[in-house]
């Protein structure tokens, strides 16, 4: 089915914030996977199969499935966790770039801090991959991180002087990282708009995929009863003119 | 492009009124139409740009099943209303947006549609949620014929006599649309699209189109209906009828989240309405022309409020009061021009004297006698909730200045108060609706929906507070690093800066909150009359009644229908 870019967004933010992902975070994951889907990136489809295969959303969802109940379980902890179930399957299941690399783009990621950390814990593991956005933008080859951020809500970094003031400031934030992580290589170079695949209008899905996020989704919503139907809306429930 | 053509508006002399007084529910639920109704603003539309209706295209049957075809042209091209018209046994008949069958479902497409498209859609647009439909359409809608109206003016027509006046008068619409839905959902065009590719750039005016075809739908079937069942003998409505006929329209808190969630777009509504007000009450005098069309206008809301009947207790006397209040403020005019800013003391004497219905019905009044010094405003209606990123250069000191600067409303709720927490909103697996429910009583508040800024704002502040001078010194974004949970309401706020009408200033969560007061606000924005709560929770209105028909979109005083009243003699028309 093709779906629309909003119906696509609620989709996605109601999925994580129903797999637990605190306010704001949910909406801004979920503007990411638009953004790729829209630019023909399978990442609805990745985000399907990461129900099943994700350790960390199936753990959420096998939680879900016992008490139905939804929310912060720890906020940081999600925070954190679901930038690194993201990456996860991110890494696992991005295209071939025309570059012949493993090929991940990002968008509106504004919380680096904590995203650049994740991803450059998966380059170190030997994944091999481009990452690239509009508001944000990385590069990972053999380790080193090409980066360059656009309007992120850090510092708009266009060279290697900007880039090594950036790790620092992550560094700081997150020292039990490892230095390594944080490497500035002379190598260095800044992915630009050229990467950047042209825009459809729509997005077009599995019918299966589209129904297996929706059981997800469901998570959000509060069963139907009578006394919801009579009391809830205020209305009677044969209500007519 | 909306921010920065937004310089460009005149600012007036007389201060604004503060969110502090403008954004409370009490008031909001107060709002009447105006000028820069969305109704209104359309219809001024479709009048300048001289948009041109060709005959409908009907295939139905005797019964009146079938579609309706209609061409609109516009300078950005052409536009189509399809429209289903099927059988629904009265067994299923309900208005709540829960039900699964109508008597009439439609779509606004995009272009000229073929008799392929009308094929697809035949077999989509009368399952609405259920269907699914594609980017060439713009809105969603249904609508059920109204049981006290509708065969009631069939018949009458059929045998040659035009319906009550009386029975039009009190009713206002012969159907009533439970839902209209636009912006992408169930496949329809992207919001970014339409502004793209249509002539809607300004928000809902493709729903309004949409209601205002449903209305001519609406006339078109009874006249159809009419001439089937009384054949020679019958007559077609009546001009002056026609007109005095709206489309119904049952709302429930479906809307209420939508208000917190585009805080931008209620910015932009109230700030420019208070502009608006304040251009106005700025004029130092006012002349003999002005004071007789107020007088015109003030016998015309007399009319009106005795014709807008409401079976809600409390509304009933707030119409009571308020024809009183009108008698007293057609006095107040008779003087008006001895009074230098003439406007400033008519509101004065308002904010003093008058209920929140009067005070707020002299606003409309004022908008309507100087479309010089509003019409230009409508244009800046619409505005983007696209994200802003958070400055890396706040600190959570600064945050915690401008919460107490602009959210003092908010911290002076006690959260801890009994009740301050009653209710909480909800959306139910069914259809997806948004409810109410109320904390402690009923299933479901561990799901709530977000939209407890007050609440948010209030544990965002304590958390804040809790910290060292030296940690509030550091940036917003560190304290984020640790407190991801706020991520959400530091973001709205900081966003909102330069927004000071964006928030609704009440706790919604609060067992005394009247979400109808919700509906009433947006309600008014789009155009409504004749509120008429059923409960706290939704109510019944009317669009469009006294707008000029499709063919008298060209005449001169097709922007006069403001109140509008049903004239008591109707003319004879003959099929």
């Amino acid at each position: 089915m093709d779906l629309s870019k909003s119906e696509t967004l609620t989709l996605c933010q109601r999925f994580f914030s129903a797999v637990g992902l605190p306010p704001g975070v949910d909406n801004e994951v979920a503007e990411l996977i638009v953004w790729l889907a829209l630019r023909g990136y399978p990442s609805l489809e990745n985000l399907a199969q990461s129900i099943t295969q994700n350790s960390r959303f199936q753990s959420i969802v096998e939680q879900l499935e016992k008490d139905s109940s939804v929310g912060p379980i720890n906020a940081q902890d999600i925070y954190y966790d679901s930038w690194v179930a993201i990456a996860d399957w991110l890494v696992a299941s991005c295209g071939t770039s025309r570059m012949g690399k493993s090929y991940v783009q990002l968008i509106n990621v504004r919380n680096s801090y904590f995203v650049l950390p994740t991803l450059l814990q998966r380059s170190s593991q030997g994944y091999e991959f481009h990452a690239e956005a509009a508001f944000c933008q990385a590069v990972f080859n053999n380790g080193h991180l090409w980066i360059n951020s656009v309007a992120n809500e850090l510092p708009f970094l266009d060279d290697q002087d900007s880039m090594k003031i950036h790790c620092a400031q992550v560094k700081k934030i997150n020292p039990q990282l490892p230095s390594r992580h944080f490497k500035v290589s002379s190598e260095m170079r800044f992915a630009g708009e050229q990467f950047i695949q042209k825009e459809h209008s729509r997005i077009h899905v599995e019918d299966e995929i589209y129904w297996n996020l929706k059981e997800v989704v469901a998570k959000c919503f509060v069963p139907a009863s009578k006394q919801s139907r009579q009391r809830g809306a205020g209305a009677e429930v044969d209500d007519s003119d | 492009m909306i921010e920065s053509a937004i310089s460009d508006i005149k600012q007036p002399d007389v201060a604004l009124r503060p969110p502090s007084e403008v954004m409370k529910l009490d008031r909001l639920g107060s709002l009447h139409p105006s000028r820069l109704s969305f109704t209104r603003t359309l219809v001024r539309r479709m009048h300048a740009e001289n948009w041109r209706f060709d005959p409908v295209r009907k295939s139905l049957d005797k019964e009146g099943f079938g579609n309706l075809i209609y061409s609109i042209h516009t300078p950005s091209g052409p536009l189509s209303f399809i429209a289903f018209s099927t059988q629904l046994d009265d067994k299923y008949r309900t208005d709540r947006v829960i039900a699964e069958q109508w008597d009439m479902s439609f779509t606004l497409f995009n272009g000229e549609a073929t008799k392929s498209d009308v094929e697809r859609l035949g077999k989509q647009v009368p399952l609405q949620e259920a269907g699914r439909l594609s980017n060439r359409e713009i809105v969603l809608s249904r609508a059920n014929r109204s049981v006290r109206l509708f065969n009631s003016v069939v018949d009458s027509l059929a045998a040659g006599k035009q319906p009550s006046a009386s029975e039009i008068a009190s009713i206002g619409y012969l159907t009533r649309t439970t839902a209209v839905y636009g912006n992408g959902k169930f496949g329809l065009m992207d919001f970014d699209q339409v502004k793209r590719v249509s002539p809607f750039g300004p928000p809902f005016q493709a729903e309004m189109l949409t209601v205002y075809m449903a209305r001519q739908l609406s006339l078109d079937l009874v006249d159809h209906l009419a001439f089937c069942r009384g054949g020679e003998r019958s007559v077609k409505l009546s001009r002056s009828l026609r007109r005095a006929l709206g489309v119904g329209n049952a709302t429930g808190l479906g809307m209420a989240p939508f208000l917190v969630s585009h805080p931008r777009l209620i910015h932009q509504w109230m700030w420019l309405r208070e502009i608006a007000i304040s251009r106005v009450k700025s004029q130092k005098s006012v002349t003999d022309s002005v004071i007789r069309r107020c007088n015109a206008l003030l016998d015309r809301i007399k009319a009106h409020l005795n014709q807008w009947n409401s079976t809600d207790e409390q509304q009933a006397e707030r119409i009571r009061v308020l024809k009183d209040e009108i008698v007293k403020v057609q006095e107040l005019t008779r003087t008006l021009q001895e009074e230098k800013y003439p406007w400033v003391y008519l509101t004065r004497w308002a904010a003093s004297n008058a209920s929140l219905e009067c005070t707020e019905l002299i606003h409309s009044v004022m908008l309507e006698l100087h479309p010089e010094l509003v019409d230009d405003l409508d244009r800046f209606m619409g505005s983007s909730e696209a994200h802003v990123n958070i400055d890396s250069s706040m600190s959570v000191e600064h945050l915690k200045s401008h919460i107490e600067r602009r959210y003092a409303w908010a911290l002076d709720i006690d959260f801890d108060e009994k009740g301050a927490e009653g209710q909480f909103w909800y959306i139910s697996a069914e259809k997806e609706e948004p409810r109410l429910g109320l904390r402690d009583i009923d299933p479901g508040s561990e799901l709530e929906m977000r939209i407890h800024v007050a609440r948010d704002v209030v544990e965002l502040y304590e958390s804040i507070t809790s910290l060292s001078r030296e940690e509030r010194q550091s940036s917003v974004l560190y304290f984020l690093l640790n407190n991801p949970q706020y991520r959400y309401i530091v973001n709205r706020i900081h966003s909102l800066i330069e927004f000071p009408y964006a928030e609704i200033q009440e706790n919604l969560l609060d067992a005394g909150c009247r979400p109808i007061d919700l509906l009433r606000f947006k309600l008014a924005t789009f155009g409504a009359t004749r509120f008429d709560p059923k409960s706290n929770l939704w109510t019944r209105i009317t669009l469009f009644q006294g707008a000029p028909l499709m063919d008298e979109l060209g005449a001169d005083n097709s922007d006069d229908w403001a109140f509008p009243i049903v004239e008591e003699t109707v003319d004879k028309v003959s099929h």
